[in-house]
């Protein structure tokens, strides 16, 4: 390991060569393995491959499937006989993790074709029953010290968006910029969740959740999966009639404390590190992004890691994004969350992430239809975990690269 | 029935994460740590080693409930059912004087949290289940009685 890579892992020649995804919504008719084969066997066919090709599986698990392995369900599915498999408990930063993981395996040899899928019937296999959980969730924080006093994710997140407006002075209606910014993504995607349109107004006026968090603050819970396969990009990308590969660049993860009371610093998360660490891997920085993929589970976590992805200076996330999102902005220099992000897209609970990654390389291979972003070449996807307290990161290339 | 036969695997004074202390003290109106006695340092959630120099020594001691407020929410949208009934109600985290952070719960007269930066205490009569809930209150109000004040504001329209 040379100090070029420290903390990071560069491979060349390996890439995302299949993805596949199912619309996310309500699948009242399937069940969390059946969202994640859907999507998996998509995968497998957008690569060119057969289900005999596959033989490394990663997945997120299911918070309805009580199955043991869970990987290993959904390799049994398949009908693959894989030698390497993991279920990873990483929350939303499973999906580039899985990314590090599978590439150090086919850089090393021992997997060909890593199958990553994630997804979950989250809406209408767990939600649904308890219209109070819908919008919040149980087990947020620590089950002893932190959920007693009535903790649910958003207040997570609540009280490190009153935090970061304590100490930076962003406002609710700057938070409220991404929220729209999602949906008019999302609106182009027939893809996405929640494509209706919106406006500053109306996140302001949906009801509060956990101050200073509303409704429209805060991303959706839908059912659905998607899928990637990463291999050597020589395996598949001689085959003219199948998409080109796209080159995984770089990975790092970089994780703080697993609980919100023991994160010392709530308003700058461990993403730093992950992402500084590796853009030098891989000899680039936040100029050479053209697509950022942050984690937007609520609108205050895309400003953070905004400013922690090292596109602008910490504390000025809010009049970033609001800048950035600005309904006439024109042309920037970076986009964002082209398909919706987890905000509008939608997120199944299970490493919503994926669906990061599929879009990003739906763009590097200049096939998003008209979300396309042009001359899109290098794209960094994000993904965390907790509550900004897990962090992975992966940087994509040009299929050209 | 004869005693079972101990064994060469059965538990040997292996550091265990004494939680019920913690909470004991909570009950008497008393605020208790762990301190480590070899690096000194206080921690919290309490735990079996010490995560500064993985010593499992260490000793109870009591420290002032005092601190300052680094954030706080407004819970609106209870996370279960059991929360409904007491939403809205203030969730903090509090810098203690001794060096560790805590999440309470807030609890004011009129229901609205302190601003952040102010100090706080532990208000420790508002404790009312076998699991008492750590709840704190800003230096600076009046003296809350436990029949004035209800931890939870309840009667909020629906959550």
């Amino acid at each position: 390991m040379t100090e070029a890579t420290a903390g990071a892992t560069r491979v060349d020649g390996v890439g995302i060569t299949g993805v596949g995804e199912t619309a996310l919504g309500r699948h009242p008719g399937m069940t969390s393995m059946d969202l994640y084969v859907a999507s998996a066997v998509r995968a497998i066919k957008d690569a060119g491959l057969r289900n005999a090709d596959i033989d490394g599986v990663v997945t997120a698990g299911s918070r309805t499937d009580g199955t043991l392995m869970h990987s290993l369900a959904l390799a049994e599915n398949l009908g693959l006989e894989p030698r390497l498999a993991a279920t990873l408990a990483l929350g939303g930063a499973a999906h580039c993790a899985a990314i590090q993981y599978a590439a150090l395996a086919v850089a090393n040899g021992a997997a060909a074709h890593v199958l990553v899928a994630a997804g979950d019937n989250i809406l209408t296999g767990l939600l649904s029953a308890d219209p109070v959980a819908r919008v919040t969730a149980t087990g947020a924080g620590h089950p002893e010290f932190e959920n007693p006093v009535g903790l649910s994710i958003p207040s997570l997140y609540a009280l490190i968006a009153r935090r970061h407006m304590y100490e930076f002075g962003t406002t609710p209606e700057q938070l409220a910029s991404v929220s729209v910014a999602m949906r008019r993504r999302a609106h182009r995607n027939p893809n996405a969740h929640l494509r209706d349109l919106i406006d500053i107004d109306e996140v302001l006026n949906s009801r509060m959740i956990s101050d200073p968090l509303h409704l429209l603050d805060c991303c959706p819970l839908s059912d659905g999966a998607g899928a990637f396969i990463v291999s050597r990009r020589s395996a598949t990308d001689q085959d003219s009639r199948r998409p080109k590969s796209v080159p995984v660049l770089a990975t790092a993860q970089a994780h703080g404390s697993a609980h919100l009371t023991l994160t010392h610093d709530l308003t700058t998360t461990e993403c730093v590190r992950a992402a500084a660490n590796a853009f030098r891997a891989c000899g680039l920085t936040p100029a050479d992004i053209d697509l950022a993929f942050v984690y937007d589970s609520f609108t205050i976590a895309a400003v953070i890691l905004l400013e922690d992805l090292g596109f602008c200076a910490k504390g000025d996330g809010g009049p970033f994004v609001e800048q950035l999102f600005a309904e006439h902005a024109g042309a920037h220099a970076l986009s964002v969350n082209t398909h919706g992000g987890l905000m509008s897209h939608g997120h199944p609970g299970k490493a919503g992430g994926i669906f990061h990654v599929i879009e990003a390389v739906r763009q590097l291979r200049r096939d998003a239809g008209d979300r396309q972003v042009d001359g899109a070449s290098c794209a960094i996807v994000h993904g965390s975990g907790g509550a900004l307290a897990a962090h992975s990161v992966a940087i994509l290339g040009g299929i050209d690269a | 029935m004869p005693e079972r036969q101990k064994s060469p695997g059965d538990s040997q004074e292996l550091p265990g994460g004494d939680h019920s202390t913690f909470w004991q003290s909570l009950a008497e109106g008393r605020l208790a740590l762990q301190r480590c006695a070899d690096c000194h340092r206080h921690r919290y959630f309490p735990s079996s080693v010490c995560p500064n120099c993985l010593s499992s020594n260490y000793e109870w001691s009591d420290v002032s409930p005092t601190g300052k407020l680094y954030s706080h929410t407004t819970v609106y949208r209870a996370p279960t059912k059991a929360f409904s009934d007491e939403a809205p109600y203030v969730v903090g985290l509090v810098d203690l004087d001794a060096g560790v952070r805590i999440m309470v719960r807030l609890a004011s007269a009129d229901g609205s949290p302190p601003e952040i930066g102010s100090s706080v205490h532990g208000d420790f009569r508002q404790v009312h289940t076998e699991r008492p809930l750590p709840v704190f209150v800003e230096d600076s109000s009046p003296d809350l009685g436990a029949a004035d004040v209800e931890v939870a504001s309840g009667g909020h329209d629906d959550v």
